[in-house]
């Protein structure tokens, strides 16, 4: 049943609008990161780590949360419009496996936008910052990091977009997440606040490892949050039922 | 007309609009006061730092901001199917009015609240400059002019199609690029409009020692000309907003 539910949300995405904000988005953070790395050159001295904060910095602290956001209400949009909520509520399934389901197809989406914000960082460093060589190993683990941070921000934000009806809510709460994200991260609470995972994980504007001798305490804050996101929407899901 | 607005404001009610424009201010208190001045110096010099600071961080929040309230305003109309039934029940005209006014009504409020955490914040924080009420003044009306200009703009796209993910998206791409031309050479923010309250600040950066880590800010003149323009795009966009709405096929 879960993997049909799968199929079922992965079809919603077919021809979606939000392929357009997929693409964009990290163009749009790659040019201005690279633009700003090669204005600064006489400051920044550390070749790939200095892209790589450049392109990193506002995309995960502000604009990957609203991505995902957008992503995680498109989903969510479809089943508070007309009856879909009762026909849910209604349909033979677990109601956890929707939740599970939708937070898959998010997750993919999520881990595609990562390697396309990486292919762009390695393209822009070969292409215009004239490197020589390939980034080092560690910024793909940065980046792979980065994802297994943001899967509390997903499973945060398919909560709020299932609870709150609005399209834009949601999305909205997720910059101002971010904001708080980078305000907790910058006292060196990363870990205490899903938002902060993500930005962590990538190492944004930081030349040496925030997370160094870390690895634990980040992976158990991960899972953390995560589980305490589906709890949560377990219980909300248990209790919601249709409305006549 | 009143009770056109009456109207909307009944719908704003369980939409909890107003919820959204406090935190908006909380956030913004929290943003800045995070960045409180720490020595003399600063403190000095901090009605300056915040100047220079409110028009970056609104780049950041207003466009996102505006896209919610606009595509809200109508997406209540496109999900319960009313725009046949409101059409029939009231002119056009009085519920675009309605709309229109609600929603400046709201920007409005923003941008009072924005200016009451600018004052708190001088005074919780001590700041020892002499409080600008004229470059004061110039913030707020930049700020109101740009955030109504964007209002309409989002509200155009919501008016445009069914659904409001093309509005916020715009909001979202907008901001990044706003964000992104306040650091480029400042002739690119004259193309990004979502950047607007950039090169309207009348703050510059005069000074900055990497070594000491201090900055010095200076002023310039005011961009009446930047100004006059984003007013008459807004004006602009209300225009088109009313013609999209008059010639709506329901």
């Amino acid at each position: 049943m879960l993997k049909r539910c799968i199929l079922a949300e992965s079809r919603k995405l077919r021809r979606s609008p939000i392929w357009l904000l997929f693409f964009v988005m990290p163009l749009i953070s790659a040019s201005y990161g690279t633009f700003n790395y090669l204005q600064n050159l006489e400051i920044l001295h550390e070749r790939w780590y200095s892209l790589w904060t450049q392109h990193t910095l506002f995309y995960s602290m502000l604009f990957f949360p609203a991505m995902v956001a957008a992503y995680a209400a498109y989903l969510w949009r479809l089943e508070h419009l007309g009856h879909n909520w009762n026909l849910i509520m209604a349909a033979p399934v677990p109601p956890l496996d929707l939740f599970f389901a939708k937070f898959c197809v998010v997750c993919k989406l999520a881990l595609l936008t990562q390697v396309w914000e990486l292919t762009l960082f390695v393209a822009c460093g070969k292409l215009f910052a004239r490197f020589g060589d390939w980034p080092p190993v560690e910024l793909v683990v940065f980046a792979l990091r980065g994802t297994l941070g943001a899967l509390a921000v997903i499973a945060a934000q398919l909560l709020l977009a299932m609870v709150i009806r609005s399209f834009a809510v949601p999305i909205f709460l997720a910059i101002v997440g971010g904001i708080a994200g980078m305000l907790l991260g910058s006292k060196g609470y990363s870990l205490l606040w899903p938002y902060c995972l993500m930005q962590a994980g990538m190492n944004a504007n930081r030349s040496e490892d925030v997370l160094a001798g870390q690895a634990v305490q980040f992976a158990a804050a991960s899972a953390l949050w995560l589980a305490a996101m589906f709890v949560i929407a377990y219980l909300l899901l248990k209790e919601r039922d249709v409305k006549a | 007309m009143l009770q056109a607005l009456h109207a909307e404001w009944q719908k704003a009610h369980r939409r909890h609009d107003l919820v959204l424009c406090f935190g908006f201010a909380v956030i913004t208190y929290l943003w800045l006061g995070s960045t409180a001045p720490t020595g003399a110096d600063e403190r000095a010099n901090a009605y300056s730092a915040l100047f220079y600071a409110v028009p970056i961080i609104n780049t950041i929040l207003l466009p996102v901001m505006m896209a919610v309230l606009a595509s809200r305003l109508w997406d209540v109309e496109e999900k319960g199917c009313t725009a046949k039934l409101l059409y029939t029940l009231q002119s056009r005209r009085s519920l675009f009015l309605g709309k229109a006014v609600f929603g400046f009504g709201e920007v409005a409020l923003m941008v009072i609240l924005e200016a009451a955490v600018i004052v708190v914040l001088g005074r919780t924080q001590g700041y020892t400059e002499t409080f600008p009420a004229g470059q004061f003044a110039y913030l707020n009306t930049c700020t109101l002019a740009v955030s109504t200009m964007l209002y309409f703009s989002e509200l155009l796209l919501a008016l445009w199609f069914r659904n409001p993910l093309p509005a916020v998206c715009t909001g979202i791409v907008g901001a990044l690029l706003g964000l992104f031309s306040a650091f480029m050479p400042p002739a690119a923010g004259y193309f990004v409009p979502w950047g607007y309250y950039v090169p309207l600040c009348s703050y510059e950066v005069k000074v900055w020692d990497q070594a000491a880590h201090t900055v010095t800010y200076g002023t310039r003149p005011f961009n009446w000309e930047l100004l006059t323009f984003t007013v008459g795009l807004a004006v602009f966009l209300f225009g088109v907003c009313w013609r999209v709405m008059r010639n709506k096929e329901v």
